[in-house]
């Protein structure tokens, strides 16, 4: 393996779950999202030159991000591929949050059902902040939007989710 | 601060983004307020909940490999090859000019050979490959006054970009790609159900260069210059349609 490939290979593939877990999230299959993963990874190989250090998994996921929203638009998902507007939508509300019972945000086939009714800006902000653990900045580089705005998107995805989880049919016997 | 500022605070708080000031006022009203304790509580439980290891995908070793075998095929097909000229003949001074010579221009016109063959490759491989994962632009616009600002900063050249419904060749959308080592502009007309790619990039060839004609795993593709920009489009369109095409960009 030449110098390039085998550089790739060690800064970029390591991020691999990360990307993946983001395309998987955002597309909602597995074939599309291996498809999304494999082509944003050669994109990124191309580019592998422009890269200027930095945090190599921030810079793989911005990718990614940016190769599923285009997969996203062209597949016409209307109701998904809208860029969430906050002007049209307000700010963020204040209402107090309906009451999540422990015992289903436990379940996590509950948890996972309910974040996949979520708009997609909400996803990709909830899955970068909870299963990636990026920092508003690091969400707000990748995303390409404000911090603020990463903030009011962050505060109304788990709104939704708390909604979600507390309104859902109990899958389990006690209903 | 009152609730509703505190329970706007509670995500930055709970995700530790806040700073010094504001954590501590935070705090100190959680303290005192059952409602607001009661909110931040939940957030706990949810972002808990969320730690879920198995709520993360993970790529498979299939996609791994996938990956890096592909990222190897890149490598190979973009290295030039360059033929050393190997000192395996030092016996005589005009001998060894000559043969050194001979290997010289060989290697040359190998490498000429090679590259161009690559070029071409690369050139249907991009085309092949923004067709299969449905990824043809970045920029879809038919508006050559949107596709043509958007290359601003993403280029360090300005891509001429042309309208030609009228010829009935409509722009789709442009998009950025790699051509040969070099990025370069894609611009993606349409042609009945037929796709075309038009690549261009700046070219260190001073002199123009007329449109010439190839084929690659039944793309046709055809290359030409106006001396400053390198032009390539590839489609599976015949090549009468694809030159119709080509005579509407100026050559100068």
């Amino acid at each position: 393996m030449s110098t390039s490939a085998a550089t790739f290979d060690q800064t970029i593939l390591p991020h691999l779950d990360a990307a993946y877990n983001l395309a998987r999230w955002l597309i909602g299959n597995e074939r599309d999202a291996e498809d999304i993963t494999q082509e944003a990874c050669m994109r990124a190989f191309k580019f592998f030159s422009t890269f200027r250090g930095g945090d190599p998994r921030a810079w793989l996921l911005t990718i990614v991000r940016r190769t599923a929203w285009t997969w996203l638009r062209s597949n016409r998902r209307h109701e998904e591929a809208v860029e969430y507007d906050e002007e049209m939508h307000g700010s963020a509300d204040t209402a107090p949050s309906p009451e999540v019972s422990l015992v289903r945000a436990g379940d996590v086939d509950a948890v996972r059902q309910a974040i996949a009714t979520l708009p997609a800006v909400f996803r990709e902000v909830l899955v970068l902040r909870e299963l990636e653990d990026c920092s508003y900045k690091e969400i707000a580089d990748i995303a390409g939007v404000p911090i603020g705005t990463v903030m009011s998107r962050l505060t109304r995805a788990r709104k939704q989710l708390q909604t979600a989880l507390s309104t859902q049919p109990q899958s389990g016997g006690l209903s | 601060m009152n609730c509703p500022q505190i329970q706007k605070l509670i995500h930055a708080h709970h995700d530790g983004e806040l700073d010094v000031a504001n954590t501590l006022q935070v705090d100190e009203h959680l303290a005192d307020c059952p409602a607001c304790f009661n909110a931040a509580r939940q957030l706990s439980a949810l972002s808990g909940a969320l730690k879920d290891s198995s709520l993360r995908f993970s790529a498979s070793s299939r996609l791994r490999q996938s990956i890096s075998a592909a990222v190897e095929q890149a490598e190979k097909s973009e290295r030039v090859v360059t033929t050393p000229a190997r000192p395996w003949f030092q016996y005589s001074g005009w001998a060894a000019a000559a043969v050194l010579l001979i290997a010289a221009t060989l290697a040359f016109r190998l490498s000429a050979v090679h590259r161009d063959d690559q070029l071409l490759a690369d050139l249907t491989a991009s085309h092949v490959r923004a067709l299969m994962v449905d990824h043809l632009t970045d920029v879809t616009s038919t508006d050559q006054h949107t596709v043509k600002p958007w290359f601003d900063g993403k280029l360090d050249f300005a891509p001429p970009v042309k309208e030609l419904r009228e010829s009935g060749f409509p722009l789709l959308g442009g998009r950025l790609d790699v051509i040969d080592g070099h990025s370069a502009a894609a611009l993606v007309y349409g042609r009945q159900k037929h796709y075309l790619n038009l690549f261009i990039w700046p070219t260190p060839a001073a002199s123009p260069v007329e449109p010439h004609s190839s084929q690659r795993h039944g793309y046709n593709i055809i290359q030409w210059s106006d001396g400053k920009m390198a032009f390539s489009v590839v489609s599976d369109l015949n090549e009468t349609e694809l030159r119709q095409f080509v005579d509407l960009w100026p050559r100068k």
